[in-house]
């Protein structure tokens, strides 16, 4: 049977998001049948007794007077919503639930399996009507209300704030329709609500209708006509949207509307651009009322700004420069803008409904390796075996073969860390299979396993397939690095990463070039005789010009040499069967056959 | 060993569960992934939008000329060949008639009027509506016919509710 799944339902006042937690602990948003994440909170009724939730509701409010939005504004009063084609009055929460319902509807649909319980946000501010009028809604929906917890809180949670850590931190949330700031005093396992402010008629629509006004005003300077049926102000509407959005990224943005009216000279034509400047000045009204509001919160908190640990931005219009600027200037810190600003709120709910589940305690017990680890092979490189961020525990094996002809034991050195020449990484330790029968280099298969325990305790295993020798070694030591150590050798990977790939591309030509002088010396050897003298006089020379350039550490001289011979050996594979040893011998990097990797999972 | 015993069927069930849980998640994943694209132009095909709606509004005009029409002509093939191409990566266009009865599920009322005899009817098309697959990249912007004029004092105490301050 399916685990039980608890939803994370942001109820808003003009849209709703539910999510959900994964079994690998990520929350995922859970999109409405239409595609998008948001669904609006609209409930419409019709006389046949129809009633339609979310887009599809919003689209037809013009035509039907029975449409009902923003009733988060009412819940928790005895106040009645009057439907008049059913001549029924509703109360707040049933409209809710209507809501509710239909995205627990889509969320079932989507995930394939009834879902009962979720757990549902609501502002800090709502008083104990309001959230019990919240936990009424959801119950009418046919929902268990596991927890009714604050937006800011949820907000918290989605940023991953430990609960257990002391912490002041204010939420600057700026929606479609609505503004909220509260102030968080996190610590000893709870969220508490200090403070709130905000202005709940303020909201990113309105930077649309300052821009949308402005588009107006142009076009009857411009054409000298004033354009005010309602088609063309939806088209300015969508415009200035689009706009808003296109000058978070960009500082410069066109706006073109084609055939926006008629006149007497046929159609007219409207372009303009519009710089995120003049934007910033048209808008700047609106931004300042989001400051009184900050500045009430944290005198109500009776705390200054330099008191806060972290700003968490929330609601879609944080993307806006000004706005980030703006809140930057006001608290003197740098916000935290790394989750999905729509979405957060769902989000924190999930994760209250993991947590009450006990699901986050399960999942926070898998650890991650927090830097490669691998074996040295041939050259001095690093070949890794488990890359980092892998999820633990895990085994990965890998075939490798010997780099000397008869050569008797092979060492396995096993390295940690992120630059592709090993001796740069840092070494966990090293053994020696020995007892390899003699053979030609790159004939023994020698397979290495790495095996990584839920506590992070690294087993290498090195075994001859030929005589099912092996030997092994356990390192404990590697996760005794630090955090600094960890992300210092992380940033050197990455400062050294041009340096390090030249390195490893010399390493690699010479390895290959050692190959061909290997595999030529073997070939004239072995069919010398058969071969004719002129090209066996060329092969020699060829090789000679390889083995000096090797010794001189010519790598120009050796990548078009190299060249050169691959080239000859596509075409002499066409005449005849090259020596299989010709190819396939280095460890770990060649696509020969003998180095495959191995399926480490676990039968049954 | 009761003790061990019960240990062992914990650990037996949590493994199978974590296989399960596995399966079950590259299942959702793959499903997630083969619907990421299935729809993987809907946001080119939104920026597409008001390119075609462009055409559109040219194409209604009447032609004074026949230089003109030659020239509308044209422009009514690129049209076509735009939308041909767009219909290829699975978006439907769909063009509701005038006389149509109001479906919220594919149509934007964006203005309506009032006709008693006839209500709720699409009585003019602003722009068309498209489709990628299932899901509703636009509604076709429509005006709409209603029985009476609807009372604004009324439906915008509805819409927007007091405000309920705690």
């Amino acid at each position: 049977m399916a685990k039980e799944i608890i939803l994370g339902i942001d109820l808003g006042t003009t849209n709703s998001v539910v999510s959900y937690l994964q079994a690998d602990g990520k929350v995922k948003v859970i999109p409405n049948p239409e595609g998008t994440m948001t669904t609006p909170s609209v409930v419409a009724f019709k006389a046949s007794g129809e009633e339609i939730v979310g887009n599809a509701a919003k689209r037809q409010a013009v035509t039907n007077p029975d449409t009902v939005s923003s009733i988060k504004r009412k819940m928790g009063s005895s106040e009645k919503v009057h439907i008049k084609s059913l001549n029924k009055d509703f109360t707040p929460q049933e409209i809710s639930a209507k809501v509710l319902a239909y995205m627990k509807k889509y969320a079932e649909d989507n995930l394939g399996q009834k879902i009962s319980k979720a757990v549902i946000t609501c502002p800090a501010y709502f008083n104990d009507a309001q959230r019990q009028a919240t936990k009424d809604a959801g119950q009418i929906a046919g929902l268990d209300v596991v927890r009714i917890i604050n937006e800011p809180t949820a907000a918290a949670l989605a940023y991953g704030l430990d609960k257990e850590k002391s912490e002041k931190i204010l939420v600057y949330d700026l929606g479609g329709g609505t503004f909220d700031v509260s102030i968080l005093d996190i610590g000893d396992g709870t969220f508490e609500v200090v403070s709130t402010a905000g202005d709940n008629k303020l909201g990113g629509d309105d930077w649309d209708k300052v821009v949308a006004d402005w588009i107006q005003a142009q076009i009857k300077i411009q054409h000298g006509i004033d354009v005010t049926d309602n088609m063309a102000k939806q088209r300015f509407l969508d415009a200035a949207e689009k706009a808003k959005i296109e000058l978070s990224s960009s500082v410069e943005t066109t706006i073109s509307l084609p055939f926006i009216a008629m006149s007497s000279n046929g159609p007219v034509n409207f372009e303009t651009t519009l710089t995120r400047a003049k934007f910033q000045d048209m808008t700047k009204h609106l931004l300042a009322r989001t400051e009184e509001p900050v500045r009430r919160a944290l005198a109500d908190a009776k705390l200054s700004a330099n008191e806060l640990d972290q700003v968490l931005l929330i609601g879609g219009s944080i993307r806006m420069p000004a706005v980030q600027e703006l809140v930057k200037k006001l608290t003197g810190k740098t916000p935290n803008l790394s989750v999905n600003p729509d979405e957060a709120v769902s989000i924190g709910a999930a994760i209250q409904g993991g947590v009450v589940s006990g699901d986050i305690k399960d999942v926070v017990l898998l650890d991650v390796t927090p830097l490669t680890l691998g074996i040295e092979t041939l050259g001095g490189m690093m070949t890794p075996l488990i890359e980092r961020n892998t999820t633990i525990p895990t085994t990965k094996s890998q075939i490798f073969s010997t780099a000397a002809d008869n050569q008797p034991a092979v060492d396995i050195m096993v390295y940690q860390g992120e630059r592709p020449m090993a001796a740069d990484n840092k070494l966990l330790g090293h053994f020696q299979l020995s007892g390899i029968k003699p053979a030609r280099r790159g004939e023994p298969r020698i397979e290495v396993t790495f095996n990584i325990d839920v506590n992070g305790i690294v087993k290498v295993t090195a075994k001859d397939l030929d005589t099912q020798k092996e030997q092994e070694i356990t390192i404990s030591g590697s996760n005794g690095l630090s955090k600094e150590d960890i992300d210092r050798m992380v940033r050197e990977a990455e400062a050294n990463a041009e340096a390090d790939a030249k390195r490893k591309e010399e390493v690699e030509l010479k390895n290959k070039a050692e190959q061909y002088i290997n595999s030529i010396d073997q070939a004239l050897q072995e069919k010398g005789d058969s071969i004719e003298p002129a090209q066996k006089e060329q092969t020699q020379k060829l090789r000679d010009e390889l083995k000096t350039a090797l010794d001189n550490n010519d790598i120009d001289t050796l990548r078009t040499r190299l060249n050169e011979l691959e080239k000859a050996a596509e075409m002499m594979a066409h005449t005849q069967t090259a020596g299989k040893s010709a190819q396939a011998s280095d460890e770990g990097n060649q696509t020969a056959d003998d180095v495959v990797d191995a399926d480490s999972r676990p039968k049954n | 060993m009761e003790k061990l015993k019960s240990d062992l069927e914990h650990w037996k069930n949590e493994y199978y569960r974590a296989y399960a849980d596995m399966q079950n998640l590259r299942k959702k994943v793959e499903a997630d992934h083969r619907e990421a694209i299935k729809y993987r132009a809907e946001g080119f095909v939104d920026n597409l939008l008001p390119i075609l709606d462009g055409f559109h509004m040219a194409l209604q005009n009447e032609a004074s000329s026949v230089e003109m029409k030659n020239f509308l002509t044209g422009f009514q093939y690129i049209y076509r060949n735009l939308v041909s191409v767009l219909e290829n990566e699975g978006v439907a266009e769909f063009a509701p008639k005038v006389g149509d009865t109001f479906d919220a599920s594919f149509m934007q009322a964006v203005e309506t009027v009032v006709d008693e005899k006839n209500p709720n009817k699409v009585t003019k098309v602003i722009t068309n509506g498209y489709k990628l697959h299932d899901h509703l990249i636009r509604p076709a912007m429509v005006v709409v016919s209603i029985k009476e004029k609807i009372d604004e004092q009324k439906s915008e105490e509805n819409q927007e509710a007091h405000e309920v301050d705690a």
